[in-house]
């Protein structure tokens, strides 16, 4: 990663689209991530937050745009190509191999790299999530709270250079969701990139250096949490919702 | 059980227990006499039909009602091979037969395992019918007359032979699926196709290796079978229910799990044989292989292996009855 300059952007999209029947869930997005970067996604429901990061991840085909990641074109890319490319994601509703142990479902997100040092490997990530007592527990038996630490947990065992987090501490004991929060810090600080979806507006304000707000497919605003925070559009769309 | 390390070694105990069981099985046709040397050659053979079954059934989560096929592929390799005219020595047509078994699984695994679970069982149906119909309908393969092979009357050369075969292709799937990353692929992609391509897992590269897997080593055993039965024809080595078998005896023994198959398989070829001598048909034993598929589906997901109670809960029955979920 050391020959890429600081300038050039980790992920460019450009004028992405995608349908559904009649409903254009993401309808010509186009942004920048620098490396480093943690870009929150916010916007209501159903604004395409969740279509997005399948597009970027080559789980479903665009309908149109272009995707580059590292400066590369991976648009229209299987998404284990994707994957390997080095873009990691957590899913929204945890889709987790149930029929698997914990540390088990470790193992199967590493199978590409470097086989034995997998099970150290695993033993760190369980560590780090506290799932260490829930090791030999199937992935299908795990509270709603643990299913989302072992998803990021599969992520950690890939080290990707992209991150894509997909409402990851939704429904996490708040402890834990410190603990997924400090490792999105430090491997930060080690040169990951993030976008992250979130509802919860106090942790995108601590957590991310900018936000991209999503309405209707679109991106309706794009800056620092105080930016948007300010922008009366967003206000309107999304922020305006009074809180109860 | 509490497994603190997937790789963890096995212990000695497991190792004794392992070489008692070898040691008693070799010695059969010793001290077992030979009818009880056929029935277990019966059941070393129908252990492995049925582990194959496990492989693409239990392991990558597919239904395939085609098994067969490769079954009979190599029985009609095996037989044509050792012709008069061409007289090959039987141990060299068995490679033949896996190898082309193997080709036609990649070839028709991979435009159907892209489908959903559905189609590919309706695929693996449909090829088998038309290999035994085309079978059937051509003169270099005997048509519906079938094939004489050499006759060879050594009781002992054919349990030591399904026997061989059987412990070798226990000893590979257990290594390939139970000890090494491509069984986490094949498993991952059977719990959850998006988040194995999440972790750079081909999805449909792994299912075809899986189904090529399961496709070679009922080739063998059919090679083997043809020339221990001296005669083949399309009913007795390309009928479907001879899929049939295999997929209650993994059901019943327990579908996924490393040995259910084969004590499916040595519980339902032992009782079927024993309907067989006592009542001269098997009826009653259908009637049984039903009541005890449902009582599977009902309260024993896990089958046989179930019954010990350190075994992992699968949900792999519940799974592959509400296939169609899962690709959506
Ligand atoms: N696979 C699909 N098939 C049909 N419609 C879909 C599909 N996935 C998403 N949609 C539709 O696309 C739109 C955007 O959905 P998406 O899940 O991307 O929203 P989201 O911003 O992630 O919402 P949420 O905050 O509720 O997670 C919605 O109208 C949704 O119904
Ligand atoms: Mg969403």
């Amino acid at each position: 990663m050391t020959g890429t300059g600081q300038a050039s952007p980790v992920l460019e999209v450009t004028e992405l689209r995608r349908r559904f029947g009649g409903i254009v869930a993401v309808d010509g997005v186009s942004f920048d991530v620098a490396r480093q970067d943690v870009l929150g996604i916010i916007g209501p429901n159903g604004s395409g937050k969740s279509t997005l990061f399948n597009l970027l991840t080559g789980a479903l085909p665009p309908h149109g745009g272009r995707i580059r990641h590292e400066g590369r074109d991976i648009t229209g890319w299987k998404a284990h190509r994707v994957a390997r490319a080095g873009v990691g994601r957590t899913f929204q509703i945890p889709a987790l191999f149930v029929n698997m142990t914990v540390r088990e479902n470790l193992y199967a997100a590493a199978t590409h790299g470097d086989w034995k040092a997998v099970p150290g490997r695993a033993d760190e990530v369980l560590e780090l999530l506290t799932l260490g007592h829930v090791a030999g527990t199937p992935a299908g038996s795990l509270s709603g709270g643990q299913q989302r630490l072992l998803e990021f947990g599969r992520v950690l065992m890939r080290d990707p250079s992209l991150v894509l987090l997909d409402e990851v501490t939704a429904g996490v004991h708040p402890n834990l969701r410190a603990v997924i929060l400090d490792a999105v810090q430090r491997l930060r600080e080690q040169g990951t990139t993030f976008l992250v979806i979130e509802h919860d507006m106090e942790l995108v304000r601590t957590v991310c250096r900018r936000v991209l707000v999503m309405d209707a497919g679109r991106v309706v605003a794009d800056g620092t949490f105080a930016e948007i925070a300010s922008d009366p559009q967003v206000m309107e769309a999304y922020l305006g919702v009074p809180a109860e | 059980m509490i497994r603190s390390r997937t790789f963890a070694p096995h212990t000695w105990r497991q190792a004794v227990v392992v070489l008692v069981i070898l040691v008693a099985l070799v010695s059969v046709p010793v001290w077992a006499g030979d009818y009880w040397t056929r029935l277990l050659t019966g059941v070393a053979m129908w252990a492995g039909l049925a582990l194959s079954w496990n492989v693409i059934g239990g392991y990558a989560g597919y239904i395939s009602f085609g098994q067969v096929a490769f079954f009979g592929i190599g029985a009609y390799t095996t037989a044509l091979l050792m012709q008069p005219a061409r007289h090959w020595n039987f141990l060299l047509t068995l490679p033949v037969g896996a190898v082309i078994a193997g080709l036609l699984a990649v070839v028709v695994g991979w435009p159907a395992l892209r489908l959903r679970g559905a189609y590919f069982a309706i695929a693996t149906w449909a090829l088998a019918e038309a290999i035994q119909q085309v079978v059937a309908a051509l003169g270099f393969t005997g048509g519906t007359s079938g094939l004489q092979l050499p006759i060879n009357a050594s009781t002992s050369f054919f349990y030591y032979a399904m026997l061989v075969t059987a412990v070798l292709a226990y000893a590979v799937v257990y290594l390939l699926l139970e000890r090494s990353r491509f069984g986490f692929r094949v498993k991952a992609v059977r719990d959850d196709e998006r988040a194995a391509a999440a972790a750079g897992i081909n999805a449909t590269a792994v299912k075809i290796q899986a189904f090529t897997l399961s496709a070679v080593i009922p080739a063998v055993f059919g090679g083997i079978n043809a020339y221990w039965i001296t005669f083949i024809n399309p009913p007795s080595v390309l009928a479907g229910d001879i899929t049939d078998q295999m997929v209650v005896m993994t059901l019943i023994g327990g579908l996924g799990h490393a040995w259910g198959p084969v004590l499916g398989a040595a519980v339902l070829y032992l009782a079927g044989r024993q309907f067989l001598a006592s009542f001269g048909n098997q009826t009653g034993y259908i009637a049984m292989v039903g009541a005890l598929v449902a009582l599977v589906v009902l309260f024993l997901p896990d089958g046989i292996v179930g019954l010990v109670p350190w075994t992992r809960r699968l949900r792999l029955v519940r799974q592959l009855l509400r296939r169609k979920d899962r690709d959506s």
